[in-house]
């Protein structure tokens, strides 16, 4: 193997991204950290990188846009628009997709993960004390 | 009109993606309203969201993993409440 297929298969690596890359170019926090970033993503779109994450990054990214108080309508955009991201693979994306759909204002991020999943599983009954799962026509909550 | 392969996939003609400004490798979202699909171009991905977030400062003496571990804290604290 030659030293530049070495390099080419090296740089076609998957990497995986964490939470505070898509922060640090989201915000303009560090213009430098921000250039870096956006860097990384232009090389991901002209196919020079592969980039990967995970459905937790994208809920602390949820999370995270939520601290800064804004809008889970405007926030579903931004993380559609992410996971749309040229180069960037986003595991399970089919799945996370449906996710995003099936969320709605009055529930958590997170509950949605979990139920989605328990329904995957023909799951639609389940214990809780949060009321907020009642908004689900689909769940049926009780508590023990 | 368009046919739908075995594996489920369809074939959208160049005066399509034109129309739609898309290209190789470009990513649509495909909604279903009613009884009908709707395409939808999803743009850059992340890099069009640059200069569209509001303005956030962050404490001095913090960094955004800081922010990050705080708004975990607060979530769970949230769903134990």
């Amino acid at each position: 193997m030659t030293c530049s297929m070495k390099q080419e298969r090296n740089i076609l690596k998957k990497r995986f991204v964490d939470t505070n890359i898509f922060i640090y170019t989201l915000f303009s926090i560090d213009k430098n950290k921000q250039n870096q970033c956006v860097t990384l993503f232009k090389q991901a779109a002209e196919g020079k990188v592969i980039l990967w994450t995970t459905v937790w990054v994208i809920a602390e990214i949820i999370w995270f846009l939520q601290k800064q108080n804004i809008p889970n309508k405007q926030t579903k955009q931004v993380i559609t628009r992410i996971i749309a991201t040229k180069g960037l693979e986003v595991a399970d994306k089919q799945w996370l997709l449906e996710v995003l759909d099936l969320w709605e204002e009055s529930i958590d991020f997170i509950d949605i993960v979990n139920l989605s999943l328990a329904r995957a599983h023909s799951i639609i009954e389940g214990y809780s004390y949060d009321k907020d799962l009642d908004t689900l026509n689909w769940f049926k909550r009780s508590i023990p | 009109m368009i046919t739908i392969t075995h594996k489920g996939q369809i074939t959208l003609s160049k005066v399509l993606l034109q129309a739609l400004g898309l290209s190789v490798g470009d990513k649509i979202m495909v909604k279903v309203v009613g009884e009908k699909a709707l395409l939808e171009p999803v743009g850059g991905g992340i890099l069009d969201l640059i200069g569209t977030m509001p303005k956030i400062k962050i404490p001095k003496g913090k960094t955004v993993d800081d922010l990050l571990h705080e708004a975990r804290k607060e979530h769970l604290e949230k769903t134990i409440c």
